[in-house]
């Protein structure tokens, strides 16, 4: 196969007619002009008027410039250019060539650099700064052959729902009238100082409404459907606000907000602006923009919270919204998402693409695969404390989830997985709407990996992908090589997607592969060298390694991939047996050649392929005395190896110096040798894509494949952090980095801290209330099944298994069974075994505490009820028991048991038939015979002991002596049941004398301190544990119950377990 | 179809003569796919495939011929 050479016109190429030869005047033809125009090295930009230049300092204190394109309807590009870079474009006048400007910029900066030229040139046409903008001119083909509708529709609902933006408008002048008239206040330090108070105590208010449960977050009105929808309208709201805090800040500093609009955000319907324009005021106002969205959110969530609690009607609302606004904020901080968190540390840390290196780095570690930390060098180990950073905010986040699910969704599902289809729809939109930022990253994840694994299927046919293989190799700088060589590093070539930020070659480490860049980049840079600082990147069609396995040396730099690259790996050892003895000069002179290239100055830039290409394009030669130095083409330079070369203007030149290029025309004689010189020529264009070009007829023009198509940094990229890759600048702050470790090692402390604490809390229960209307209780099936009748249906709950009534349900608690009912506000009845109870009413009033009421009936069996309230919020349940025709009420905190139209009252004012009961003081229980009659402190979190249960004779070995009184048994014999007042067995309840409870305790001591007690027939009380041994008199209280239950539940006393519980 | 040089099996066609070329003797060069006048930059331009498979052996002429039977 051979190469047209393109610096020759195609007509001349097709007529056979030798290289070099004169053109005619009658060959200017269209041919020449085409092949002319598709020049690079001919190319003549010209930048663009209307550019926006920002002079801006890098944190590290290295001057950079921030370029804007101008705004002209399409969308605008920023670019980040050196001070020496910037020169050069400012050169860029449509009448220099890129040849020229190679030139120049090795005269601005006393380096050849084409590689770089190049980039330059190609950076600033793809974001629209040159003359020539970018046209897809196949586009409109597209348009022709539209799609049908329906696959249009769906393309478009898919890229929808992948986050593409819509109805964009321009908000510039809204968000400047708003800044105006207002905005500016709330970025004064008062205003600083103001919020900060008001979002502590707003998130103080939250967490303390949050414990007591008396505000649901998915409940309006008493509906769920309406708390759904005003739930999505204040999500809504608070995103909005969140982009709104972002704009104003981006006024703040000067800047504009082009474009509004909605987007689907991880799965959310969200809105957004674009505050891209920040990025031409520097860091400070970069981290201010990005800080102003989550900021705003927690001070509006803290204003709402206080406003809720100076307004009592507003606080439902209230605390939704500052729900809504915390999960945002919560949301929006985790650095594992590239959401304002991830920003901010960037932007702090001023180091790009942290978030996939330091998740590279924890993913690498957790596999055992390098760099150890002990391997890092300074930005390394920011990077890994970044991923560190970020596992912890997951823990933080899944405690908090968690947190949010024990609370909140529990209840929740609870209220509507039993309600039938319409509920049970509902229940799955609340909790996808939830976790729709889970869902989305997860199909994403699932997404990518369906797609790796159908192109290792394909890949793995080798036969098959032959050709795409060897396709990848022509464009990269190794197709110049012979089509027999290349078929054999095809054969042997493997694809390789390695995931972004992972590190891929290890500097002074053992090099087994050469790497082609087919799509993505890789970043090269020199462990020790400032955060930030990249040595070199590799893009499409450029090769890692190369030079290293030709010359047999260890990589110098750390390569890390940035962003999704396909590689494609050619062992080392292949490449160096096929490729054969470096291209260039013969190894004497190339010894020279290279020692020549250390000593001169003006080549320190070049990378080693650059070097290498450079090299392989040099030819050596002497010149006498006397003789004139020539530089045969525009983009000629030589380089005095010995001797002495005198210039017109007299200046004598030495080894190390070089001369040209020149740029444009035949320059001729520069200088006349003073004594016998040796000199190297070296075509200036070449760079690194010369390596196999072979230096003949080599003149810097690239073949189309190699030309850099969009550039370095495409527009994807986050540009204030796209440093141009180079040699660190003279002035950069190496101690920074050793700063900002000390900083983040604090950061990270903080953050283990808090997910300790997290998951400390764990252990404390919330309320299990709080998202139940005030029309229902909360049953749970401690024991056993528990079967439940509501209107139009009936439902058996499983042992464990949650239910909220409704008003008018009806309960019948197996013989082995037994369940619980939470009433708001964490005021508890126990269904004892074999009762049957139905619920009457249901209310709560008031505002500020509320009272909740509730009405049952008890047609068989036994209740025992506290009616105390676990929270501050609520007031004691007012209960009514119709049992036997008796109506038993309690309005105050009372604990007592109802059975047959009786009541015990072991404490609290109750009355039957509106008469006092008297107050025994002593213990209750169901007297079942299950092993555990108090409800499980996770299925019932209302109900817990509190410190006075260890005042309290039961069996826990609390410090009290007397807890471990009541741990025996009575030792009653079922005539013992009967007492003085006619026969009554008194019901073998225990309880505590002072019964509370709190919402937070999270295991009754008797549960940790006693086993599972056997059935009382399974093992009998010791007779030493008699009841004369209880120093709290005796256990059974002096009630008028008489037993309704079955025989085999019959409250007899000595059916009392041994591990009777206190309350 | 078969090489135009070496009677291999071809592996494409020349652009400008549809002459067959193997792989070896396969030439890349640009071919104008489209001539027109853009408006909104007021200038003729052509769109360009830069490495079309030339034969090198077919003569297309750079200069047109004038065809004034056509008009």
């Amino acid at each position: 196969m051979s190469i047209v050479e393109s610096h020759l016109s195609v007509w001349e190429a097709l007529a056979g007619r030798a290289p070099g030869q004169p053109i005619g005047p009658s060959d200017t033809d269209v041919w020449s002009a085409v092949v002319d125009r598709i020049n690079p090295a001919r190319a003549k930009p010209e930048i663009r008027a209307g550019i926006e230049v920002a002079e801006l300092t890098s944190v590290r204190g290295v001057p950079y410039l921030m370029l804007r394109s101008p705004d002209d309807g399409v969308s605008v590009r920023y670019l980040r250019l050196s001070p020496e870079e910037w020169q050069l474009a400012q050169l860029m006048d449509g009448s220099r060539t890129v040849a020229r400007l190679v030139a120049e910029f090795a005269h601005i900066s006393g380096r050849l650099a084409p590689d770089q030229v190049r980039r330059i040139v190609a950076d600033l046409a793809a974001n629209h700064m040159l003359g020539e903008l970018p046209v897809d001119a196949f586009g409109p083909l597209e348009k022709v052959r539209r799609r049908p509708f329906p696959l249009r529709l769906g393309a478009g609902l898919l890229a929808a729902a992948r986050g593409r933006r819509m109805v964009v408008a321009n908000v510039d002048p809204l968000i400047d009238t708003l800044y105006r008239f207002g905005g500016r206040l709330f970025f004064t330090p008062v205003a600083a100082v103001l919020f900060g108070i008001v979002a502590l105590a707003g998130f103080g208010l939250f967490a303390w409404t949050w414990w007591r449960g008396d505000q649901s977050v998915f409940i309006s009105n008493g509906s769920f459907l309406v708390g759904a929808i005003v739930l999505l309208a204040l999500n809504f709201t608070a995103l909005a606000a969140h982009e709104l805090g972002h704009a104003l800040a981006a006024k703040h500093v000067g800047r504009r907000v082009p474009a509004a609009g909605f987007l689907v955000y991880f799965g959310i319907p969200s809105v957004f602006v674009d505050t891209s324009d920040v990025w031409m005021a520097g860091r400070r106002a970069r981290l201010r923009t990005t800080l102003a969205g989550p900021a705003a959110g927690l001070v509006l969530a803290g204003s709402a919270q206080i406003v809720g609690l100076i307004f009592p009607a507003v606080a439902p609302l209230a605390f939704k919204l500052a729900f809504a606004w915390y999960l945002n904020a919560l949301f929006n901080m985790n650095p594992l998402l590239a959401l304002d968190g991830y920003y901010l540390l960037m932007d702090w840390l001023e180091i790009p693409n942290l978030r996939a290196r330091g998740l590279a780095f924890v993913g690498g570690r957790l596999r055992r695969r390098p760099p150890r930390w002990a391997e890092l060098d300074r930005e390394g180990r920011l990077v890994a404390l970044y991923g560190t950073l970020a596992v912890l905010w997951m823990v933080v986040a899944a405690n908090i989830f968690y947190r949010v699910w024990s609370d909140r969704v529990q209840g929740l599902v609870s209220a509507l997985w039993h309600g039938g289809f319409g509920p049970r729809l509902l229940l799955l939109l609340v909790v996808g709407g939830l976790g729709a930022p889970l869902a989305y990253l997860l199909m994403g994840w699932i997404s990518r990996r369906l797609r790796r694994f159908r192109t290792a299927r394909q890949e793995a046919k080798r036969a098959e992908d032959a050709p795409r293989r060897l396709h990848a190799l022509n464009r990269s700088m190794l197709g110049r090589l012979p089509a027999e060589v290349l078929a054999r590093l095809a054969e042997r070539a493997r694809w390789d997607r390695p995931g972004d930020g992972r590190q891929l070659l290890f500097a002074s480490g053992a090099q087994s592969k050469v790497y082609v860049v087919v799509e993505g980049a890789l970043v090269g840079r020199r462990p020790g060298d400032p955060g930030g600082i990249l040595r070199q990147q590799a893009g499409p069609g450029d090769t890692v390694g190369l030079d290293a396995a030709l010359a047999g040396a260890p990589s110098a730099l750390d390569w890390y991939v940035a962003g999704d690259a396909v590689l494609l790996s050619v062992p080392s050892t292949l490449v160096a047996d096929v490729v054969g003895p470096l291209p260039g000069p013969p190894p004497a002179d190339r010894r020279y050649a290279e020692a020549l290239f250390d000593d001169t100055p003006a080549l320190t830039g070049l990378s080693p392929e650059g070097r290498m290409g450079m090299l392989a394009a040099a030819r050596s030669s002497s010149i006498n005395p006397g003789e004139p130095i020539r530089l045969d083409g525009p983009t000629d330079a030589v380089i005095v190896e010995s001797g002495a070369i005198v210039l017109p203007d007299g200046g004598e030149l030495r080894r190390g110096t070089m001369i040209g290029p020149v740029g444009e025309g035949f320059p001729g004689a520069v200088a006349v040798a003073r004594t016998p010189v040796r000199l190297w020529t070296i075509p200036a264009m070449a760079g690194a894509s010369a390596t196999f070009a072979g230096s003949a007829s080599f003149d810097g023009t690239d073949r189309p494949p190699l030309r850099p198509a969009v550039g370095v940094h495409s527009g994807g990229d986050y540009p204030p952090l796209a440093a141009p890759p180079g040699m660190p600048p003279g002035g950069v702050d190496y101690g920074l980095d050793g700063r900002f470790e000390r900083r983040l090692w604090w950061l990270v402390l903080l953050l283990l801290l808090l997910a300790l604490a997290l998951t400390a809390g764990q252990l404390r229960p919330g309320p299990a209330w709080a998202e139940m209307p005030s029309d229902r209780v909360l049953l749970t099936a401690e024991t056993g099944a528990v079967d439940v009748t509501v209107p139009g249906r009936r439902i058996t709950l499983d042992e464990g298994g949650r239910y909220q009534l409704p008003i008018g349900a009806e309960i019948t608690v197996g013989g082995s069974s037994r369940a619980s009912l939470t009433f708001r506000g964490g005021a508890i009845s126990v269904l004892c075994a074999g009762s049957s109870a139905a619920i009457r009413d249901l209310h709560s009033d008031g505002d500020r505490v509320r009272t909740p009421s509730g009405t049952l009936d008890l047609s068989n069996g036994r209740i025992l009820s506290d009616t105390a309230s676990t929270t501050g919020a609520f007031a004691p349940l007012s209960l009514e028991i119709s049992s036997a025709r008796v109506s038993i009420t309690s309005t105050e905190a009372a604990w007592y048991a109802v059975a047959s139209g009786q009541a015990v009252v072991s404490r609290g004012e109750v009355r039957a038939d509106r008469i006092t009961q008297p107050q025994t003081g002593g213990e209750l229980d169901c007297g079942d015979g299950l092993p555990d009659p108090l409800p499980t402190p996770s299925s019932t979190p209302s109900v817990s002991p509190t410190p006075a249960v260890s005042e309290s004779p039961s069996e826990s070995p609390s410090p009290t002596p007397s807890a471990s009184d009541s741990s025996s048994p009575t030792p009653s014999t079922p005539a013992d049941d009967e007492d003085d007042d006619g026969g009554v067995v008194p019901p073998p309840v225990t309880r505590s004398p002072t019964p509370s409870r709190t919402t937070t305790s999270p295991t009754p001591p008797v549960r940790t301190t006693n086993p599972p007690s056997p059935t009382p027939s399974a093992s009998p009380p010791p007779p030493t544990e008699g009841p004369s041994s209880s120093p709290s008199g005796p256990v059974i209280s002096s009630g008028t119950i008489t037993p309704s239950a079955p025989v085999d539940q019959s409250p007899t006393i000595s059916s009392v377990p041994p591990s009777t519980i206190i309350f | 179809m078969l090489c135009w040089f070496c009677a291999k099996a071809a592996r494409g066609s020349c652009k400008f003569c549809g002459r067959g070329v193997c792989e070896d003797h396969a030439r890349f060069g640009p071919f104008l796919l489209e001539v027109h006048r853009s408006e909104s930059r007021r200038r003729a331009e052509g769109l360009v495939v830069e490495d079309a498979i030339q034969c090198g052996a077919c003569h297309p002429r750079p200069q047109p011929i004038p065809m004034p039977e056509l008009d």
